[in-house]
Parts: C-alpha cells; structure tokens; sequence
C-alpha cells in the first residue's frame, strides 16, 4: 500500500480523542507506517533521525561504547522486526526509548551479575567507580576538563538505573515527564520523585566543579 | 508571604525551578521566579547547584563513531529476511492473547519450516527457524500493546 498513513488500523475504544490527529501529524509514526508497507527509504530516515540520539542515550546508561552500539543495533533490528504490527498509537520515540531502555537494563542487571560472580571467583571488590575509571583512555585524567568528565560519568555512573534513565531522558532527549513515565512504565509522579532525587545526588557530588 | 511562598516547599515549585535551570521554563514564569530568587536565599542555592550540574552535564557530549552503524545493520537486516511464512504467523498470532501461543507458535514454525518447499529467493540462512527472534519481536509489540493501553 503506497499511502500506509491513511490506512491506520484505529481503535477508537482504547485511544483517546485527540491521540488520533497527533499521532497523524508525527513524522515518525508516518514513516513507521511506510516502513510497515515494505518502504526501506522510511526505515533509512527514520535511522537516520534517532540513530545517534538512541546510540548516546544507551551509551550514556552503560558507559560503554561497543556495548552501546551493539544494544543500539539491536533496538533498530527490533524496531524492523515489529513493523508488521506497528500502529501509531503510542508516540513513536516512546516505544523507542522503551525498547532502548530494557534493553540497558538487561545489560546492565547481566553486567552486575556477570561482575559480582567476577568478584566472588576473583576475591575483588573493584567498585563501579573505578570500573568506570578503567574504561577510560588514560590520557583524559591528565586534563582538567576530563577531570570533570569523569567527574559527571561517575555521578551519573551512581545513578540507580531507573533514576539515571529517567535524568537521561530529561536532560538530553528533552521529554516531558508524562512521555518519560510511559517509557519507563510508572506513574507521572513517580518520574517527578526519580528525576528530583537524582538531581539532587547529582547536585551532592557536581557542587564543586561550579 | 502567601503568594510567594519558597519554592522549595512544593513539588510545583522544585519542579518550576529545576525547568528554569534548564531554561525550558515559559518566559512569563521565569520573571514571577526571578523575582522569588532574588528575595530568596535557599532557592538561590538551589538554583545555583542545579545549573552546576545542567552545565556539567552540557560537557558531557559522547564522542561516537557511527559511521560504520548503518552498514553493520544493514548486514544483520539482511540476515534477518523475513520469509512469507513468518508473516502468516505473525499475522495469526495478532488476534490471540500471544503469551499462552508462544509454544504453539514455535511448534507451527518448526513444523513450516520442516514442510514448506525450498524458496529459492530467499538465502538458506533466512530460512533457518529462530524461535527467539519471534518471541523478542511479539515482547517488543506487546511493549507498544501496554502504551496503548497507558494511553486510555
Ligand atoms: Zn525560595
């Protein structure tokens, strides 16, 4: 079907009044539709527009560049995967950074496992900080500006997983906190709670590179 | 004062001053707040450690090399062909509760691509059963499924 926006399987008892027109007017829920009708040039725009905000926010979450574009890899395969029964009724980088985020916390709930088990054989208890100290190119410690780049990857490093998810999302992707609480599955007012707590940790340990 | 009480006292008000520091607060707004910082010492602190860690944050920009992204994906797209007879499971397995069918699903595909004939456009490898695959594909539509939902 060439014109996939016009034939959008609606559900008018589960959609509220309004969802219907916004859904209509966002890009990427048209694209989507296309990619679902078999168009790949919709598939490469809609790459093209979320790649790197989705590669930076995963990366940002697991502070790991090879695993960042692997678990990024695998949210655009899973996006072409479910294109047969996409419907725009949910807003399209929802769904995305909802697959983005379980896919992080998959990782990371493996990689503490994977690391405690490490521990336990080994008789180390290397902490996340200097875990994430040893990821970094040795170079950066030397520069006072990377001081506090490590400085912030640490900070947020600490971050319960959900109360890093949810700043993530605040700061960079700019969402609101009803679209974070969807992406997250909780309630808009436990959002409010994670994000204030988290900036408030942030606060605690970024007070002195003011 | 009633209308200018601290707005650290109200999640409103914490929220108002954390938008403001991210300078995403309504212009309008952002002069009643002003107005409050400048009478109010503990909101002036507050604000001031936020920005800290709104311009800490800003330094933080992922210097990430994508170029190869695209084609490493196309390549694990191109594995990923989809076969005409995934598409009838899928398009069967949309009308039913799907978690109870996921070992019928992975029978029914096992027994497709027992019995179904060679399709010579489609390379081997595509024909291949991955039950995991469908099983990752319908847990990424029932995620869309739970927005919906949410979205009542
Ligand atoms: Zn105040």
């Amino acid at each position: 079907m060439a014109d996939g926006v016009s034939v959008q399987p609606w559900r008018p008892d589960r959609v509220r009044p309004g969802m219907a027109v916004a859904a209509t007017l966002d890009l990427d829920a048209a694209l989507m539709l296309r990619v679902r009708d078999g168009c790949s040039s919709s598939y490469a725009a809609l790459l093209e527009r979320h790649r790197n905000p989705v590669i930076h926010y995963v990366f940002r979450m697991v502070q790991n560049q090879a695993i960042a574009e692997e678990l990024a890899q695998e949210v655009f395969l899973r996006v072409y995967r479910s294109r047969q029964k996409y419907e725009p009724s949910a807003k399209f980088t929802t769904w995305l950074f909802r697959i983005a985020t379980n896919l992080a916390f998959n990782w990371l709930r493996d990689e503490r496992s994977r690391k405690s088990q490490e521990s336990l054989n080994d008789g180390l208890t290397a902490g996340a900080t200097i875990n994430l100290k040893d990821r970094r190119p040795s170079v950066e410690s030397v520069l006072v500006h990377n001081v506090k780049l490590n400085a912030v990857r640490e900070a947020i490093g600490s971050l319960p997983e959900k109360q890093r998810a949810a700043v993530l999302m605040h700061k960079y992707e700019e969402m609101e906190y009803s679209q974070i609480a969807k992406v997250l599955g909780c309630s808009d007012s436990a959002v409010k709670s994670l994000i204030f707590r988290a900036y408030e940790s942030l606060r605690e340990k970024l007070a002195q590179y003011g | 004062m009633a209308t200018d009480e601290c707005r650290l006292r109200t999640e409103e008000g914490v929220e108002a001053l954390l938008e403001y520091c991210a300078g995403r607060l309504h212009a309008a707004d952002a002069v009643v707040l002003e107005s409050h910082l400048a009478g109010c010492a503990p909101c002036r602190e507050f604000a001031a450690a936020q920005q800290t860690v709104w311009q800490s944050l800003d330094a933080w920009e992922p210097a990430i090399e994508t170029q190869g992204f695209q084609s490493r994906l196309n390549a694990r797209l191109a594995e990923d062909s989809t076969p005409a007879w995934k598409d009838r499971l899928r398009a069967w397995s949309s009308g039913i509760s799907w978690k109870p069918a996921i070992p019928m699903a992975a029978a029914f595909a096992l027994w497709a691509a027992i019995s179904a004939p060679p399709r010579p456009e489609i390379p081997a490898q595509a024909e291949q059963v991955r039950p995991e695959a469908v099983e990752r594909m319908l847990e990424d539509v029932d995620m869309l499924d739970q927005l919906k939902l949410n979205a009542q």
